[in-house]
């Protein structure tokens, strides 16, 4: 499967005034698969939506100065994302009905995946989800691939615990 | 048994993606091309095409010019006065992207950036001694974005770490930032001297906020600023450190551009005219304490005690600003774009150009000799000269 980090099938370098152009392709050829991955993680609608839009609009924002755009704009929609559930949290904390998740998403897996801790949640959603390498989902996470192997690991044994089943 | 990846893709697959692009559009907001403008003659690709037709013209009796002056060389025939004061394209050293050129005298010039392969990123690393450019060996890291020579024995390198080289070696110097998954940009570097060096750069955590680091001669650390600690997304991409007591940075804060200036005790925050086409700047130089320019989405002047604009809108967005004097100022810029400062007319030249769609990162002066790098479409290095 084609890694996450293919450039535009032109493969060239886009200055900052079609930086525009660049980023609507990035966003037609990749947005979709990023989305769905960034829902793995969150299993929230709304927070996926916040983070992969303002992803998308830094990344116009900072035109030239982004090497690897597409690179860059995964690793930052899961930081977002992260950032916003986390904020959601210690609201919610405080505040019976407040910050309380507004659109989460059903099915069995995604809620079990919902009750991950965060890196082990985002290693799941990189690798399982979106099928990337140990090495390109370390990339994407900021930390070592044998880091992202532990996370996955655990991820599996709580998961099993949670579903009841043996999982693959 | 259950498979994993099937039913997480199931559930997940169920929901349809929201279609953001108005969405991302409407947060961006004037990022798209160039911006909608009460003067038709500029932000308009149709007259972009026929300036760049214009500019063609020129770049090619440029080539010829410079073509016909080797010719003439190496024929043994009485040599002509070199072409200087037209801007000529140098054989790239490969593919990848320029980011930095610092051009110290006409045989001592560094240029830094990186080059893509199967396996990643390799930072690059460029030196020029007047006649060949070579490449030099260094702790790869990726990408460098910015080079400062202080002197020979004492070159830095800035990428995701700092690189030092005392003469010898290079050595690596840790940059402070953030725990993974929140990481830092660096963007650029200035010397007051080789104790004091400051850092230009963003940090991305939950938000995106403009960083100002300074080295001290033992360690770099965080310099706290009006940004640290706001609720805005911030990004500092130039700074200009021209004493102890005076420091510009440059950037953007919100969807504005933004200058801050360190005068030894506080941090100050410039306004500046509205209606900025771009919402930032990409880097900003110091010739006096009354005598500054900022270069983005338009150029702007500092005149002691307000920002200005200056010229008409650029063609393009501009990416880097360099200093020989007060009369002598350059600016380059995407697509292509070269412009000189002319002093007679108090106006913004803009001159041939020997790379008309590529993008211009950076600029760097020295008796005489003008250096600009940068990224062609093809996916290779950009190195481009001037002599005058």
């Amino acid at each position: 499967m084609q890694g996450a980090f293919a450039l535009c099938p032109d493969g060239v370098q886009h200055p900052k005034v079609a930086v525009g152009e660049g980023v609507e392709h990035l966003n037609r050829e990749h947005g979709g698969r990023l989305w769905s991955s960034v829902l793995a993680f969150s299993g929230d609608r709304d927070v996926t939506d916040d983070a992969v839009a303002e992803a998308f609009a830094q990344a116009l924002r900072r035109g030239p100065a982004l090497r690897d755009p597409l690179a860059w704009i995964w690793k930052v929609a899961f930081r977002l994302a992260a950032g916003e559930l986390k904020r959601r949290r210690s609201l919610s904390a405080v505040m019976s009905d407040v910050g309380k998740e507004t659109d989460v998403i059903d099915g069995r897996v995604l809620a079990a995946v919902r009750l991950l801790p965060e890196r082990q949640r985002a290693a799941v959603a990189l690798h399982y989800y979106a099928d990337l390498s140990v090495q390109e989902s370390a990339r994407i996470m900021d930390t070592r691939p044998m880091t992202v192997g532990v996370h996955l690991h655990r991820a599996h044994k709580r998961l099993r615990d949670l579903l009841g089943d043996d999982v693959a | 048994m259950l498979d994993l990846r099937r039913e997480l893709r199931r559930d997940v697959d169920r929901t349809q993606p929201t279609e953001l692009r108005s969405a991302i559009q409407t947060r961006a907001q004037d990022a798209e091309h160039l911006p909608a403008r009460a003067a038709p003659r500029v932000g308009n690709r149709r007259s972009s095409g026929r300036l760049a037709a214009a500019i063609v013209g020129l770049g090619l009796f440029a080539i010829i010019v410079a073509g016909l002056w080797s010719v003439l060389r190496s024929g043994g025939l009485q040599p002509v006065t070199p072409t200087c004061g037209v801007w000529t394209k140098l054989t790239s050293p490969g593919p990848g992207t320029l980011d930095a050129v610092d051009a110290v005298s006409p045989t001592d010039v560094w240029a830094v950036g990186t080059s893509p392969s199967a396996a990643g990123a390799h930072s690059v690393l460029l030196h020029f001694d007047g006649r060949t450019w070579t490449r030099v060996d260094h702790p790869d890291v990726g990408e460098l974005v910015d080079v400062l020579e202080l002197a020979p024995d004492d070159v830095w390198a800035i990428g995701t770490k700092a690189l030092h080289f005392d003469g010898s070696t290079w050595t690596v110097t840790p940059l402070p930032k953030p725990a993974p998954p929140f990481f830092l940009a660096p963007a650029a570097i200035s010397a007051v001297a080789p104790d004091d060096i400051w850092l230009a750069g963003t940090t991305a955590t939950d938000t995106l906020q403009g960083t100002v680091l300074h080295w001290d001669g033992m360690t770099w650390t965080t310099v706290e600023t009006p940004l640290t600690g706001s609720a805005d997304s911030s990004n500092l991409f130039g700074v200009s450190a021209a004493s102890a007591n005076d420091v510009w940075v440059a950037g953007s804060r919100g969807d504005a551009e933004l200058t801050m200036h360190w005068d030894g005790t506080t941090w100050k925050v410039d306004t500046h005219p509205g209606a900025d086409p771009l919402g930032l700047f990409y880097d900003v130089i110091e010739v006096r304490p009354d005598d500054a320019w900022a270069v983005g989405g338009r150029i702007e002047h500092f005149d002691g005690t307000t920002w200005s604009v200056v010229g008409p809108p650029p063609e393009g967005t501009l990416t880097a600003v360099t200093a020989i004097d007060p009369t002598d100022v350059w600016v380059v810029g995407s697509p292509g774009l070269i412009l000189h400062f002319d002093v007679d007319a108090s106006t913004w030249t803009r001159v041939s150009s020997p790379a008309l769609s590529s993008t211009f990162l950076d600029v760097s002066a020295t008796g005489g000799e003008v250096w600009a790098v940068g990224s062609q479409t093809s996916g290779k290095m950009l190195l481009a000269h001037f002599c005058s």
